[in-house]
């Protein structure tokens, strides 16, 4: 079997950080090859670079074909898809406005030869070519499993989310590439969705396409990939067959942490998974008179039903964990907490406010203060104005001036830096600044939501040693977490969601030891 | 010589001011608010109003006048730009709904005639007129060899005193953080209790203040008050000037109101006749071509 | 109403007598025209009345100085609006949004007030005469152009240009990854927009005694953008639709013919935020548009494709 695309040594730096670092891998013809890695190891960098958004600034990718071999690097993104590569996007990337057909006879772009002139005429020629192409892209959504009659001429931005996924396919697929790129294909799927997508990857493989799939969940990888490579940091940790990979101790301690590799063998998720086996939910002592009390929640993003009904509570003084995979949902609901998104159904009481329906501000001053995911820090501001600005919606002004000191001292970090932009923390002492400033608002109850995210293991322990310590404090926390081994670890009581509801509840030390949590999310 | 660079100044201070107003639309609500100009105008046609037709002494007239922007700059912001905001329209749609108020602003005012509906608030139609002599006092004072208006000098000492207060307020008081954060991350702004509604609303109200206060300032300087003035004189000036200063900026904005006004003195000087206005534009089209975003502008950059 | 009344039972008769209206609806038709291309390629230029100035300059100037043909000198201020473009365009276009609509209002006030207003040539602030106009005459190119031009825009937006305009309005990233070159495409769109806006700079000068540097500030490029907006972009007929309804307004509701700016700003805010695609957009006239049209068109698309 032929290489079909060859990376050397890529490279690609941002202000300093090393988002590829010398990255090198070699696609077999004919093959899936997948592409791993913890959030923000550089796999989406590394599809910008090979597809033409991102220049490398080293190294080289060839891609050879049946007319010889040629030089990718470097070209516009245009010029690499006329060369054969397709790509679909992490974020979805269709034309909104425009019907499923007419999305899949632009991907047909490259192929079509310019009609200008010939459009000027109302030619049966004409007439016949237009045909012919319609009838291929129906062809094409009917191979990615959608029906042309139903969805051919809706907008795009009218079909389900799972359909406007296919539909990218179907568009990259009008390329007739040599390489088809999947991004995240499966994201924000359930694991039902997620397995029709693996038949289709593997249908499309059986007729002879080169795939890359670059995706975090390791079950969909690991069961469709003939070869694997692991990045983590921006740097290649691991490649060869789904097994090796899985085995591998580095890539082990990559997902989990140090800590866990020491009680897990293997990736967690690589094995087969028996995804019908759900156990009951374990004995959860829910509070009888909740400070937070959510009740039949739904939330959606136009088609997109983010949360699905889901109800739990939180009483005081307690660390309540929501765990599960990358957008089961989790933030979501945190954002419908604080006022930031309006939910279609379902009830959010804290104390006498309707969260639901209340504006954000209101919420804010009645105590639901909430640390947002990615931090959310104001970077051009200093460091002790970002503290000051927590303490907005108090009237307070000299007792909070007085806790802004306090803090600084508990979080000496913050004292040290404390007139400086805040952009120029590093990812942990952002966190922490951005839990003093929501501390600062005197919450009487903190969501806090990703944490750990992109942070490095020594800055988890950090950031995680704050949280119990406020917690002791008296602070009534709820927490969202990718990282379920740590967040199960300081929590009370904790829900699993999955795909915006809820599958498993319990206290946080019943749900560590439970087998299918530790199966299914102890990964990532 | 020194006595073009000292107009230089007076002008650069009328353009600075109306171009805070501009560039803080800019940053806070990522908004270009193309009214801006027609207030500006505003602010010179109503003071001129209250004291030619209506008898006020000036100082009265022209605090009256100018809080009166600020009302419209709330016109703005809950007849265009809220309900787009509601209906999360793409940024175009302001620009535009912008521009249909300018429209509006404008032509009110030039077919103001003797008879006419508003003719309580101007008679003068699409004509040019200036204050009445007297209405402030203009002495001359001859330092050095130059000649010094005080109108002019009075322009540039109420700018700076202006612009220090407005430095102040932004950068020490609370109100000031919250503007800093809702122009810098609304999300998280939302997320600390701010309320982002509001504080778009102050920030109109200020600008068209500011803006108003600019025409106010102008039309004492120039001697030129008409329905024009805003689109002729300061529109697209304005927009050289935060494209030059970078947009969002406010020091940009003052440095780059009196780098216009030493590069437009410097053209006149050179090159004489209506090149003088041409060369605003040669800069502003430079700028954008080379440098987007300014002196003092955050780089650009599109999130894949 | 009497407007009305006299279009539908003395045709002739309201032809002679509105003849300078009916040719500014047409100018103005084909100006809608040309910011058409930009918008659908997703672009707010602003640039047009400098491309119309160009295209009219240069059709007076070549009148009074050179032996030449009329329609040769409209094609030469047409041609050499697009060459223009090319230079303007080569370094603004890779702005976006708001930028890119500042630097093109930037290159027309400073064409006026830096070229026009200062060069002999062109008359400076006075303007230039125009002795070979025909208002009575000039009036058969347009009525004859609009037509083939908008036909001729119509089936560009259906042929593979189009379609990569389409794509690029809608997301340049993913543009690019199904090969489209986004910047040519972009420049291409934007020298077909100078060029029809030239050529209706030519059209109106030869209806026109006297050629006004004031005609081709902001406030008409403005103008311009109105159409567009209140018609709607969607197709090629909306902004045709926006120009012949608000230049034709003024007429028809005689009263308001002073406030016509008051009345347009209202349009414009009242559109802009009730129905942004315009009386023509997606979803516009199909109110109008009977429903057995609607069936027959995905019916036969569905048909024919197999």
């Amino acid at each position: 079997m032929s290489t079909l695309l060859q990376l050397t040594d890529i490279r690609r730096d941002f202000g300093g950080v090393h988002a590829v670092d010398g990255v090198s891998l070699e696609i077999e013809e004919g093959t899936i090859f997948g592409l791993i890695g913890p959030n923000g190891a550089g796999k989406t960098t590394l599809v910008n670079v090979v597809t033409g958004y991102i220049r490398s600034q080293g190294g080289s990718i060839r891609l050879t074909s049946k007319g010889g071999t040629a030089e990718v690097a470097r070209r516009p993104p245009h010029a690499i898809a006329g060369l054969g590569i397709a790509r679909t996007f992490q974020t979805l990337r269709l034309y909104r406005n425009l019907t499923a057909i007419e999305n899949v006879l632009i991907g047909m772009h490259t192929r079509r030869r310019d009609d200008t002139l010939r459009q000027m005429l109302a030619l049966r020629a004409r007439r016949r070519l237009d045909d012919r192409r319609f009838g291929e892209a129906r062809g094409l959504l009917q191979t990615v499993g959608l029906n042309p009659d139903l969805h051919g001429d809706r907008r795009a931005s009218t079909l389900s989310y799972g359909d406007q996924r296919r539909v990218e396919v179907a568009r990259a697929l009008a390329l007739k590439p040599k390489l088809l790129i999947l991004d995240e294909p499966a994201a924000g799927m359930n694991p039902a969705e997620k397995d029709r997508v693996r038949e289709l990857i593997q249908q499309l493989n059986e007729g002879g396409l080169t795939v890359l799939l670059i995706d975090h969940d390791m079950r969909l990888v690991m069961g469709v990939c003939k070869r694997i490579a692991v990045l983590n940091f921006g740097r290649k940790i691991a490649d060869g067959s789904p097994a090796s990979v899985s085995d591998d101790p580095a890539v082990v301690t990559a997902y989990l942490g140090s800590a866990a590799s020491k009680t897990s063998s293997h990736v967690p998720g690589s094995e087969e998974m028996d995804l019908a086996a759900t156990s009951k939910p374990a004995a959860s002592a829910e509070p009888a008179a909740p400070l937070l009390e959510v009740r039949e929640l739904e939330v959606a993003y136009g088609a997109i039903k983010a949360v699905r009904g889901v109800s739990f509570r939180v009483g005081k003084g307690e660390v309540v964990a929501l765990i599960g995979a990358n957008g089961a949902g989790k933030s979501t609901i945190l954002n419908t907490l604080s006022g930031v998104l309006r939910p279609q159904a379902g009830i959010a009481r804290f104390g006498e406010i309707d969260l639901t329906t209340a504006a954000p501000d209101k919420i804010v001053r009645a105590g639901l203060a909430q640390v947002p995911e990615g931090r959310e820090i104001l970077a051009r501001l200093t460091v002790r104005e970002n503290m000051e600005l927590g303490a907005w919606a108090r009237r307070d002004r000299g007792a909070a001036h007085r806790e802004i000191d306090d803090l600084m001292k508990q979080f000496p970090i913050l004292g040290q830096r404390h007139n400086l932009p805040a952009g120029q923390l590093s990812g942990g002492e952002q966190q922490i600044l951005a839990i003093a400033r929501g501390l600062l608002a005197h919450p009487k109850l903190l969501l806090l939501d990703e944490p750990s995210l992109g942070l490095a293991p020594q800055m988890v322990d950090t950031v995680f040693e704050v949280i119990k310590r406020i917690h002791r404090e008296g602070v009534t926390i709820l927490l969202v977490e990718q990282n379920a081994l740590r967040a199960l670890e300081i929590a009370d009581r904790a829900y699993v969601v999955e795909t915006g509801r809820i599958l498993l509840s319990g206290t946080g030390a019943a749900l560590r030891r439970n087998p299918e949590v530790q199966k299914a999310y102890l990964g990532g | 010589m020194t006595q073009q660079v000292l107009n230089a100044i007076f002008i650069g201070s009328i353009y600075a001011l109306f171009a805070v107003g501009y560039t803080l639309v800019f940053g806070v609500l990522d908004v270009l608010n193309l009214a801006h100009s027609a207030v500006f105008m505003l602010g010179a046609v109503i003071t001129y109003s209250l004291v030619a037709l209506h008898g006020l002494p000036f100082l009265p007239a022209a605090v009256i006048a100018i809080f009166v922007c600020g009302l419209l700059g709330l016109l703005i912001e809950f007849v265009a730009l809220r309900p787009l905001r509601r209906r999360n329209a793409p940024p175009i749609s302001a620009l535009i709904s912008t521009i249909g108020l300018a429209l509006i602003f404008v032509a009110i005012v030039e077919q103001a005639t003797p008879g006419t509906f508003f003719s309580w608030l101007w008679q003068d139609g699409a004509n040019s007129v200036r204050f009445p002599a007297g209405t402030v006092p203009n002495p001359t004072y001859h330092v050095a060899g130059l000649t010094i208006e005080g109108t002019k000098l009075g322009i540039l000492i109420t700018t700076v005193l202006l612009m220090l207060v407005l430095g102040y307020v932004i950068r020490y008081t609370q109100v000031g953080r919250a503007l800093r954060a809702v122009a810098e991350n609304r999300r998280a702004a939302t997320l600390m209790g701010i309320n982002v509604d509001r504080i778009f609303a102050s920030t109109l109200f200020l600008s068209s203040a500011l803006g108003g206060l600019a025409g106010i300032l102008f039309g004492l300087a120039i001697s030129d008050i008409s329905p024009y003035i805003g689109r002729d004189q300061v529109e697209l000036k304005g927009l050289a000037v935060i494209v030059l200063g970078g947009m969002g900026s406010i020091p940009g904005a003052v440095i780059g109101g009196y780098l216009l006004g030493l590069i437009e003195v410097f053209a006149l000087v050179r090159f004489s006749g209506n090149v003088e206005a041409g060369v605003a534009f040669a800069a502003l089209f430079l700028v954008l071509v080379l440098r987007p975003q300014g002196i003092f502008g955050a780089r650009l950059r599109e999130r894949l | 109403m009497d407007f009305f009344i006299q279009l539908f039972t003395d045709p002739v008769g309201f032809y002679n007598q509105h003849e300078l209206l009916i040719a500014q609806i047409g100018i103005n038709a084909i100006l809608a025209i040309a910011i058409f291309v930009t918008f659908y390629s997703g672009q707010l230029t602003l640039a047009n009345a400098g491309f119309m100035a160009i295209g009219a300059y240069t059709t007076v100037i070549m009148s009074l100085y050179l032996p030449t043909p009329l329609p040769l000198n409209m094609l030469v201020g047409a041609l050499l609006a697009g060459l223009v473009s090319v230079l303007v365009g080569l370094p603004v276009l890779r702005l976006r949004g708001v930028f890119l609509a500042i630097a093109t209002i930037g290159f027309v006030e400073a064409l006026r007030l830096g070229v026009i207003l200062n060069l002999p040539i062109t008359g400076e602030g006075q303007g230039l005469h125009n002795p070979t106009a025909d208002p009575l005459g000039g009036i058969v190119p347009i009525l004859i152009s609009l037509p083939i031009l908008a036909y001729l825009v119509w089936r560009l937006t259906k042929s593979r240009l189009g379609q990569a305009w389409s794509a690029i309005r809608e997301d340049e990233l993913a543009a690019s990854s199904n090969g489209i070159n986004v910047p040519l495409y972009k420049m291409i769109a934007f020298i077909i927009s100078a060029v029809l806006a030239g050529y209706a700079g030519a059209l109106e000068t030869h209806i026109n005694f006297f050629v006004d540097p004031t005609e081709y500030g902001i406030g008409r490029t403005i103008q311009i953008l109105t159409f567009a907006v209140v018609g709607g972009t969607t197709n090629v007929f909306g902004p045709i639709v926006g120009a012949v309804f608000l230049t034709a307004l003024p007429e028809i509701v005689r009263m308001f013919a002073a406030y016509r700016d008051v009345v347009n700003g209202i349009i414009l805010i009242l559109i802009i935020i009730f129905r942004p695609q315009g009386i023509v957009g997606r979803g516009g006239l199909a109110i109008i548009r009977p429903r057995w049209w609607i069936r027959w068109r995905t019916r036969e698309h569905a048909a024919t494709a197999h």
